[in-house]
This record gives C-alpha cells, sequence and structure tokens, in this order.
C-alpha cells in the first residue's frame, strides 16, 4: 500500500516547525510593532528636541534684545522686530515652515502677531491671528511650559510646537513653530505598509503551512483508514482462508465418503463377477466329485484315477484361488505409485471383467499400440478401465445391441474405449461426470464416472473426456507422458 | 507609495476648494437670505462662489448684494455702495467699509468681522460667528 506523504517523524517536525513558526510569527509582529512604533517616536522626538533647542536660543535672544520688555520694545522698535524676523528666519526650512511669535489678546481667545519669519504669507505687526486648537495655546499660558501637538490642516499634517517667552515670571508671548509631518507621516506610513506586507506574508505562509498540516492529517488519517481496512480484509481473508481449507476438507470427507460407496458398489458387482469365474470350476469341482463317489460305489475306482481326478480338483481349486488373488490384488487399496503400462492395465482389468462381458455375447476388442510406462496408481486406473467396460457392458445389455463390442485401444498416452451402444445423448453429455448422475434405471449410482474423472484428473494428473462417434461412444484418458 | 503620495495631494487640492466654499456660504449664506445670493467676485474666490449654487456671481457691482473682493484695487471703488466681503488681510485693512473678511494664515482660516461694516449696511451675524467681531 501506498504510503502517506509525511513519514510520522517527518510530521511531528512538521507539526513542531509549524508551531515554532507560529510564535515566531507573533513575535516578529510584536517586534516589528514596537520597533516601528520605537523609531516614530525617536523620529519625533528627536525633531522636538531639535526645536526645543532652536527655541530655547530664540527665546534666550528676544529676552535680551527686548530687555525682558517684549511688546513694549517691539512696538518701538521696527528695526529691532526686522532684526529678530531675520534671526527666524535663519531657521526656517521647508520642513520648519512658519516660525512666529504671538501675544494673546487679553479677555479673548485671539492672538496677534509680534514677529513673522516667514517670507510668504507673511502676517504684519500686531494682526489678529486665531490659532487652531486654542486650548493648546492656552494652557502654555497657564502652565508656562512647551507644548507641541499635531493638527491636519488642509493640505497636510502639521506639528506645532509652541515655546512660552518668559519675562518677569509671566507668559509674555509665544514662539511657534509649524513644523512638517510629511516626512514623518511618510516613514510611517511605509513602516506601516510594510507591517502589513510582512503580516501579510507571514499570514500567507502561515496559512499555507495549516493548511498543508491541515492535509496531511487529513491524508494521515486516509492512510490510518486504509491501513484498517487493508488489516480488516486480511483478517477476512484469513477467516475466508479457513473457512476454504474447511469447506476443502469437507468436500474431501465427501469425496472420501462417495469413493467409499463406490467402492462398496463396486465390490457388490465383483462378488457377480466372482460368482461367474467361479461357477464352471466350481461344476467341475462337483462334475469330479460325483465321477469320485461313482465309480467307488460301483468299486470300480483305481488308484489312477482316483489321482487324475484329485489331481483336476487341485488344479480347479487352484484356479479358484488365483481368482480370489486376482479380485483382491485388483480392488487393493494401494497408496503407492507403481510403474504400468496400458497392456498391463488392460489385461488385469479383462481377467477380472473378461468372463462376465463374454458370457453377455459381448465381444471384447484389444488394439494396444502403446509401451509406454507410466509411474501413476495403478490399481485405481484399473478400476477407471473396469468402470468404463462395465458401462458399455450395461448399455449394450440394455439396449441388446446385435454384434455388439467394446474395443479397448492404447495409442501412446492415450487409452480409449469404445462401444457400438449408440453413444451418450447430446443433451447429457456435459454432465455425465458429475456426482449422482446417472442414466441406468436399475444399480446406477451416479458415482462411477465422477469417481473416474477425480483418479484421473486429481490423482493422476491427467484428463478423462467422452465424445460420440458413428457407432456409439469414445471415452478417452490421457495420461501425462513420463 | 509615491503615486498614493500624489493621490492625497490631489485629494486634499479638492477638498480645500471644497472647504473654503463651505465656509463662503456658511458665512455669507447666514448673513444674507435671499437664494440666490447675487455676489461680485473678484480674485481667487471667484472660482470658487461660482461652483456654489447659493451664489448667483455677476460681473459688476451694480446688481450685486455683496462683494467679495480679493486683490482687484480697481474694482473697490465702484462696490462702494454695497457691503464688501475681503479674502485677504491687507484688502480688509485697506477697506474700513468692509463688513468681514475671510482668508488663510499659517494655514489656519481666518475669519473676521468689523462692527462699522455691519452696521453701515446692517447686517446681522448669527450667534455662532460674533465671536469673530474684531474688538474697537
Amino acid at each position: 500500500m501506498q504510503d502517506n506523504f509525511f513519514s510520522k517523524k517527518s510530521f511531528y517536525i512538521f507539526y513542531v516547525t509549524v508551531i515554532v513558526l507560529i510564535v515566531g510569527a507573533f513575535y516578529i509582529f510584536k517586534t516589528f510593532d514596537k520597533t516601528s512604533s520605537d523609531i516614530e517616536k525617536l523620529t519625533l522626538h528627536s525633531n522636538i528636541e531639535y526645536i526645543n533647542n532652536i527655541t530655547n536660543n530664540l527665546v534666550e535672544l528676544i529676552n535680551k534684545k527686548t530687555d525682558m520688555q517684549l511688546v513694549d520694545t517691539l512696538k518701538k522698535s521696527k528695526a529691532l522686530r526686522k532684526n529678530l524676523e531675520e534671526n527666524l528666519k535663519m531657521f526656517r526650512t521647508k520642513r520648519y515652515r512658519y516660525i512666529y511669535v504671538v501675544q494673546k489678546l487679553p479677555n479673548t481667545e485671539k492672538f496677534r502677531f509680534l514677529l513673522d519669519g516667514a517670507k510668504k504669507d507673511k502676517s504684519g505687526f500686531l494682526e489678529i491671528f486665531q490659532p487652531l486648537n486654542i486650548q493648546e495655546w492656552l494652557e502654555v499660558y497657564k502652565t508656562k511650559k512647551p507644548r507641541y501637538f499635531k493638527h491636519q490642516s488642509i493640505k497636510s499634517l502639521w506639528l506645532t510646537y509652541l515655546k512660552p517667552i518668559v519675562q518677569h515670571n509671566k507668559v509674555v508671548g509665544i514662539i511657534a513653530i509649524d513644523f512638517s509631518l510629511n516626512e514623518y507621516n511618510y516613514m510611517h506610513s511605509t513602516l506601516d505598509d510594510l507591517s502589513f506586507s510582512v503580516k501579510i506574508f507571514m499570514s500567507l505562509l502561515l496559512f499555507i503551512f495549516i493548511v498543508v498540516l491541515i492535509f496531511t492529517t487529513i491524508d494521515k488519517k486516509r492512510v490510518y483508514l486504509l491501513k484498517k481496512q487493508a488489516q480488516e480484509i486480511q483478517n477476512f481473508n484469513i477467516t475466508l482462508q479457513n473457512k476454504i481449507d474447511e469447506e476443502v476438507a469437507k468436500n474431501r470427507e465427501k469425496d472420501k465418503q462417495i469413493l467409499e460407496q463406490s467402492r462398496l458398489a463396486q465390490m457388490g458387482e465383483m462378488i457377480g463377477m466372482i460368482a461367474h469365474q467361479w461357477r464352471q470350476p466350481i461344476n467341475a469341482i462337483s462334475a469330479a466329485s460325483i465321477t469320485l463317489n461313482m465309480k467307488a460305489q460301483m468299486d470300480r475306482l483305481d488308484p489312477k484315477s482316483t489321482i487324475e481326478i484329485a489331481d483336476k480338483i487341485g488344479e480347479l481349486i487352484q484356479h479358484l484361488s488365483k481368482t480370489i488373488d486376482d479380485f483382491r490384488n485388483f480392488f487393493k487399496d494401494t497408496k503407492e505409485k507403481q510403474d504400468t503400462t496400458y497392456g498391463d492395465l488392460i489385461q488385469s482389468t479383462l481377467d477380472i471383467v473378461g468372463v462376465s462381458v463374454g458370457n453377455k455375447n459381448i465381444t471384447i476388442v484389444t488394439d494396444i499400440q502403446s509401451d509406454i510406462v507410466f509411474h501413476t496408481y495403478a490399481n485405481e486406473l484399473k478400476q477407471v478401465l473396469l468402470n468404463l467396460i462395465k458401462n458399455a457392458e450395461d448399455v449394450l445389455e440394455e439396449k441388446k445391441i446385435k454384434d455388439a463390442f467394446i474395443k479397448i485401444e492404447a495409442v501412446e498416452n492415450r487409452l480409449i474405449v469404445r462401444d457400438n451402444g449408440g453413444g451418450v445423448p447430446e443433451d447429457i453429455i456435459e454432465k455425465i461426470f458429475d456426482p449422482y448422475f446417472s442414466t441406468k434405471t436399475l444399480n446406477g449410482t451416479g458415482l462411477g464416472l465422477y469417481m473416474s474423472k477425480t483418479i484421473v484428473e486429481n490423482h493422476c494428473g491427467g484428463t478423462i473426456s467422452v465424445t460420440n462417434d458413428a457407432e456409439g461412444a469414445v471415452f478417452c484418458v490421457v495420461l501425462p507422458s513420463p | 507609495m509615491k503615486f498614493l503620495f500624489l493621490l492625497l495631494i490631489l485629494f486634499v487640492s479638492v477638498y480645500a476648494d471644497v472647504y473654503t466654499q463651505k465656509l463662503y456660504e456658511t458665512i455669507l449664506g447666514s448673513i444674507f437670505k435671499e437664494r440666490p445670493i447675487v455676489v461680485f467676485v473678484t480674485g481667487d474666490a471667484k472660482a470658487t462662489l461660482e461652483n456654489s449654487k447659493i451664489f448667483d456671481v455677476v460681473t459688476t457691482c451694480k446688481n450685486a448684494s455683496v462683494a467679495v473682493i480679493g486683490d482687484d484695487s480697481s474694482s473697490k471703488q465702484e462696490c462702494g455702495n454695497i457691503p464688501i466681503f475681503t479674502t485677504t488681510h491687507r484688502d480688509y485693512m485697506r477697506i474700513l467699509n468692509a463688513f468681514g473678511a475671510f482668508y488663510w494664515r499659517k494655514g489656519r482660516p481666518q475669519i473676521h468681522f468689523r462692527e462699522r461694516g455691519l452696521k453701515m449696511f446692517h447686517l446681522h451675524l448669527s450667534h455662532n460667528l460674533q465671536r469673530f467681531i474684531d474688538a474697537g
């Protein structure tokens, strides 16, 4: 069976890797956010510090030049205003766009310009100014401490830094610096983009890992199920094999029983055959006995004729004994293979059945053209041949065929038994080797041909078949050539 | 990124015009009740007011209810008999009859009203605009 994509060890390594990646990803997210925040804070902080230094110097300069009388001195001296505005201009850049000094008007939330370091959008001296985020400005007056705040103007994001000008422990004005946060904003958005990209990438990576993990888990389950099913099939196969073995054993037992039945049937036939074989010698013995008795009563018994009669009786008894031996050997249950030829098989079989068949006016013709020596179960094959001859005899006798004959041929490894009994009807020819199938009206067990097939095919490794020729049935036994 | 930045600038530019237009509509719309307000405009505000539905911009002061003046000294004399609203601090300071002004200073909107100009043309400010009246 095909194994899953990952081995168990690889799967656990992969699993741990995914967990480490998830933890790592969260760590990176947090670290990145913190670093991003730190960068922003540091950038802003350094700018604020720089502005603070500028404004400190400016406050010191203004206090020095106005002699701690800011508004009055500026009102009096246009030259001083111009001089101080030049100083403010020195710090004006693209980033520090507006640097100006304002003073709060009493009892209002309005301011007025005192100094303006701008080139364009320059305000006039004492021009009224209405700042946004007024609370931040007022707070500077209240706390006397610098403040800064971000505000979104129409065109961009600004940071306004407010530094109080304290004279005689009183806030007399504010130095305001409008500081563009565009660069800061750009950096912020870039960091945000970067952070977003990293998060997306890491999320995607994690997603892929998790998907792979899920599929791997599913695959693992699938393989587990496959293995389980395979195990079940294997168990089923074992059970099935046991059942098959059981059934085969039963069949064998059945075959054995059938064989036994067949044997018993053959025994019955054998008794008939023995009776046939014995009838003539027994009659001869009886006649000899009567002759001996009569000669003795007539007092004509001489030693010579007595010996002749006794010898004849002895020969007849020997014949009877040989007949018994032949039958006993024929049906001997030999489990070992023997070397034999078709000629030996035919002769032995005809010794048993020849007289019986001949008595029924059936001619037996033999044509032996084979001298192949087969190493096989000879006695069992004799039973097969006997069975084929007896079947032919029964058919010929039943149909009362004139000039009946049984021809036994042996050609190379083929043993052919044919008769002139008309053959096997075509509609049953396929069934005649089935067990318990018989066409005989009397004394038919239906086991003879079944046992013959079993012996030839299962025991001797050959084949047995039946065909019809013009005169009758043709049975052909083919044994494997040695 | 640059593209997005340019897009943002374009957006805020458009937004700035809309914002300014809204301010004009709020200020002048609360003072002048008729609709449309027939207005004579000079300077940058002309394009802004022309886009508004509540203003009918005319080419002379003769039939105008109000003049919105910005950096055009030639028109100032002709419009002496109608209320003048300026769009620069300089004009607001020079035209003493101007009843108000709106302009940008350091990126912050500046709204001013002058008591004398308001009284001269019997103009009344809504409550939320009165805090923009200059003292003295």
